[in-house]
């Protein structure tokens, strides 16, 4: 075993575990910091999501119902794409990542804003606390956000290993169902961030908003809006 | 001795889109771009340079098969939807980062569903362990299934899986099928956790072993 490009064993099962989702907790974040470190690591995940694929096979095919295409379609902004009510009532994500076209994302939240009458709970904060798991798009969650409603205290954790270099912050929103985003100001570079929220920012975190970390120039964004790529997003849930 | 056929039908499912899947990850392969995985390519292309009809081309030949993999993980068929979309939302932004070098364009895609079921499938287990400390793994009832072809790659992991202790195929298998945690097989098996792990460990170990002969 052993040459100087194989990892040793023990970092090949975490790497397997992480490539399966099986690391949790302290393998998890291990894992996280490497993952985002060390090329070697990364390749060595690769290699064995690579080594399971052939269970796909195993995986019946299923139809989706027939208007998930439009949804898929209205929720990239495809203005004629008009997925039935009942459909579009149940979507949960159609705010994905602010690399759309503006115009087409403002047209997409206008569909669902008229269609979305009755989105439970939204706009109100419940007692009960609540989690958001934020994440890339191919890999397992990259921040953890607690809101407490009750103490109005949001925490959020950040992966290890990814700080802000010199150039570039990354800057927490909260985009309420079929809202513009709010930013809740900077993330920390490596330290879990508590803040206590005032009431008014602390109204925005209701079950199912959507947070959201971007890439932005040091110190946030200028304009108020997110203006660099999404790097993690999540819903925020009942925990 | 947990009952493996219930969980997991050992049912090669037909997929003509996974006819293609013989390059794997850890041996990049560049198959000639032919039938069903250049089609797929050439979709992918397309939606990389904003084309709808790319989209919906790539959504009619993938959608079942990346429902499937939802459906299973998630067992719930309003959030296999949502996370089916988001699938497919992802694909319209990310499509450049495929690499048909690195893996088929299928693989790529069930890699991208199946992550985010699995990240969906934590979160609600973050939401429901406290009252379901045991928890149970969806059944699934047999599906229709046609016998096709099985590639290199296919008779290597089932003959390597083949070769672990049943127990330790059936966790693993369990893992990548149904997104079954730790805590959720420890229970399954009804042993101790560190057990389990280490059970695990050494069958992921002896995979690898036996997949670079």
């Amino acid at each position: 075993m052993s040459g100087d490009q194989r990892l040793s064993d023990e970092m090949s099962a975490l790497a397997a575990e992480f490539a399966l989702g099986l690391a949790a907790a302290d393998d998890r974040v291990r894992a996280l910091r490497l993952h985002s470190e060390d090329p070697q690591f990364r390749a060595e995940v690769a290699a064995w999501a690579g080594r399971f694929t052939p269970l796909f096979d195993e995986v019946a095919p299923v139809a989706p119902p027939s208007g998930l295409l439009a949804r898929v379609e209205s929720a990239i902004g495809f203005l004629d794409a008009r997925p039935d009510p009942v459909a579009l009532r149940r979507s949960r994500n159609i705010w994905r990542g602010f690399s759309l076209a503006a115009t087409g994302i403002a047209a997409a939240l206008a569909i669902v804003l008229v269609n979305r009458p009755d989105i439970p709970d939204a706009g109100r904060s419940s007692p009960a606390p609540m989690i958001a798991m934020l994440g890339a798009d191919q890999g397992p969650p990259l921040i953890v956000a607690t809101w407490s409603p009750a103490a109005r205290k949001l925490t959020v954790t950040p992966e290890p290993g990814a700080a802000d270099d010199d150039h570039h912050s990354r800057e927490l929103w909260v985009i309420p169902a079929g809202g513009t985003p709010h930013s809740m100001g900077t993330m920390p570079k490596r330290a879990t961030m508590q803040a206590v929220l005032d009431p008014t920012a602390a109204a925005l975190l209701a079950q199912g908003v959507t947070l959201a970390v971007s890439v932005e120039p040091p110190g946030g964004s200028t304009t108020g809006q997110p203006t660099g790529r999404v790097i993690a997003s999540g819903k925020l849930q009942s925990a | 001795m947990a009952p493996s056929a219930a969980l997991f039908p050992p049912l090669p499912i037909a997929s003509e889109h996974f006819r293609a899947l013989t390059g794997s990850m850890d041996r990049p392969v560049t198959p000639p771009d032919t039938g069903a995985a250049g089609d797929l390519t050439s979709a992918l292309y397309r939606v990389t340079a904003g084309d709808r009809d790319g989209l919906k081309t790539l959504y009619r030949s993938t959608s079942a098969k990346l429902f499937g993999i939802c459906l299973r993980l998630l067992g719930n068929e309003n959030e296999a939807e949502d996370v089916l979309q988001e699938v497919y939302v992802t694909v319209w932004q990310k499509a450049g980062q495929f690499d048909r070098t690195k893996s088929s364009p299928i693989t790529w895609l069930a890699t991208i569903a199946r992550n985010r079921s699995i990240d969906r499938l934590r979160l609600k287990r973050v939401r429901t362990e406290s009252v379901e400390a045991g928890l149970h793994v969806a059944d699934e009832s047999p599906l229709p299934f046609d016998i096709v072809e099985l590639g290199q790659q296919q008779d290597r992991l089932s003959r390597c899986l083949d070769e672990l202790d049943d127990r330790q195929s059936q966790v693993i298998r369990a893992a990548f099928l149904n997104g079954a945690s730790y805590p959720e097989l420890a229970a399954r098996e009804a042993v101790p956790l560190g057990t389990l792990k280490s059970w695990v460990r050494r069958g992921l170990l002896h995979l690898r072993g036996c997949l670079e002969r």
